[in-house]
């Protein structure tokens, strides 16, 4: 049964809430999930849903992190999900993760790149690949939201499918201000 | 679904919580406290031992009605070693009763109340702070602490529709009463009071009697 599960490419998933409590300040911080069950994180991808940055204070909305990212060890066997989260305000919030693990992929690359000046219209920004891939599918695309600016900025990236080798991606990406940096973390998989 | 609530025993103070849709494992809950005792040393400079933190587990409806409160909304009860037996929703918040009374304007046929955009007609607003929400069965709040309920208000009228803010108007509470006349120039729109964004007041969620709703209408020149 096992075997026949295989071949059509079976996805195991794992998600949940996570609830900080509080965060050290504000700024760059790090989180750890502890996974229900180890993961081979060359299997496996993650990701981010709802990012749920809001927090109710008084009498309305506010922004508590402008950028969540979450990740997995490079090729290896893990119990742990790794959260990157800038923090603006020390609220509660929840942070929303999934991780998915599939027979029928193999990861590539996990990296992070710094995309400089970021403006309010579309632009491509390219990113080189440590490896290159034959055939290439994304995911876990994190929002290429700056790190350092005011509350509010938000912004999105997209990244264009390959049919042929390539050794780059290209992503598209807009902020809501002009001139941001963001950073991207991004997620490579063949299929096998 | 499973929900880890942890803590800190010394401070008793919330430190993080963990959700799984698909179960967690009793037996990891002590990986669990291994890793956020290791976040929090990164964070904070510090060292924290697992030993140092205590989790509930809960299960199934109890972890789903849990885990969707905010933390300030969760109560933990600990053991005489700081070890937490039990997590539970905190005491509903205390609340105290905004009761409105709108007069001036125009009333449509059907008994809505209007108020024209042109800056010269005028709602009179008189409110006033009471303990319920019924008039005759509540008492005028004037005091809370031994001080007066006296402060500016920035009320939010939002488009009954749409939701989105359409008037911020300043009023001023003074022991507990308001007294003022309301004009407006924007644009025409059903207006509602939303006591969701009302300000507390001290340790008191304030709330809206009865629904407090007109329209904002223009006059044809």
């Amino acid at each position: 049964m096992a075997q026949h599960a295989q071949t059509l490419g079976l996805k195991r998933v794992q998600r949940g809430l996570f609830q900080p409590g509080t965060w050290a300040g504000t700024g760059w911080q790090t989180k750890t999930i502890t996974l229900a069950n180890a993961v081979d994180s060359s299997r496996a991808i993650e990701k981010l849903h709802n990012r749920a940055r809001g927090y109710r204070v008084n009498t309305s909305w506010d922004q508590a992190l402008t950028h969540v990212e979450a990740y997995l060890p490079d090729n290896a066997v893990s119990d742990q999900l790794t959260l990157q989260a800038y923090v603006l305000q020390n609220a509660d919030t929840y942070i929303s993760w999934e991780v998915e693990e599939r027979d029928d992929i193999n990861v590539v690359e996990r990296g992070r790149a710094l995309l400089s000046s970021i403006g309010s219209t579309k632009v491509d920004k390219t990113i080189t690949l440590a490896t290159p891939v034959e055939s290439l599918d994304l995911a876990g695309l994190a929002l290429p939201i700056q790190a350092d600016v005011p509350k509010g900025s938000t912004g999105y990236a997209d990244i264009e499918p390959h049919l042929s080798a390539v050794d780059t991606i290209t992503c598209k990406c807009i902020a809501e201000s002009a001139g941001n940096d963001a950073y991207l973390r991004y997620l490579i998989y063949e299929k096998r | 679904m499973d929900a880890v609530f942890v803590y800190s025993k010394s401070t008793q103070e919330f430190v993080g919580g963990f959700s799984y849709d698909g179960g967690f494992p009793a037996a990891r809950v002590s990986r669990l406290l291994e890793n956020v005792a290791a976040d929090l040393t990164a964070q904070t400079g510090e060292t924290v031992v697992a030993a140092d933190l205590t989790a509930y587990r809960a299960e199934d409806s109890e972890a789903k009605a849990l885990f969707a409160l905010p933390a300030s909304q969760r109560t933990a009860t600990f053991d005489g070693e700081g070890n937490v037996t039990s997590v539970q929703a905190a005491a509903e918040t205390p609340r105290l009763y905004v009761h409105v009374d709108l007069s001036g304007g125009s009333t449509s046929p059907s008994s809505t109340l209007y108020l024209k955009n042109d800056g010269v007609d005028a709602l009179t607003v008189a409110a006033e702070l009471r303990d319920g929400p019924e008039l005759a069965t509540s008492a005028a709040v004037t005091q809370i602490g031994g001080q007066d309920v006296t402060d500016v208000w920035a009320l939010e009228l939002v488009n009954a529709e749409t939701g989105v803010i359409a008037d911020t108007p300043l009023v001023q509470m003074t022991a507990g009463v308001i007294n003022v006349s309301y004009k407006t120039t924007i644009a025409p729109c059903m207006v509602r009071l939303d006591d969701s964004r009302f300000e507390m007041i001290g340790p008191y969620k304030v709330v809206l009697a009865a629904p407090v709703e007109f329209k904002i209408v223009r006059e044809l020149s």
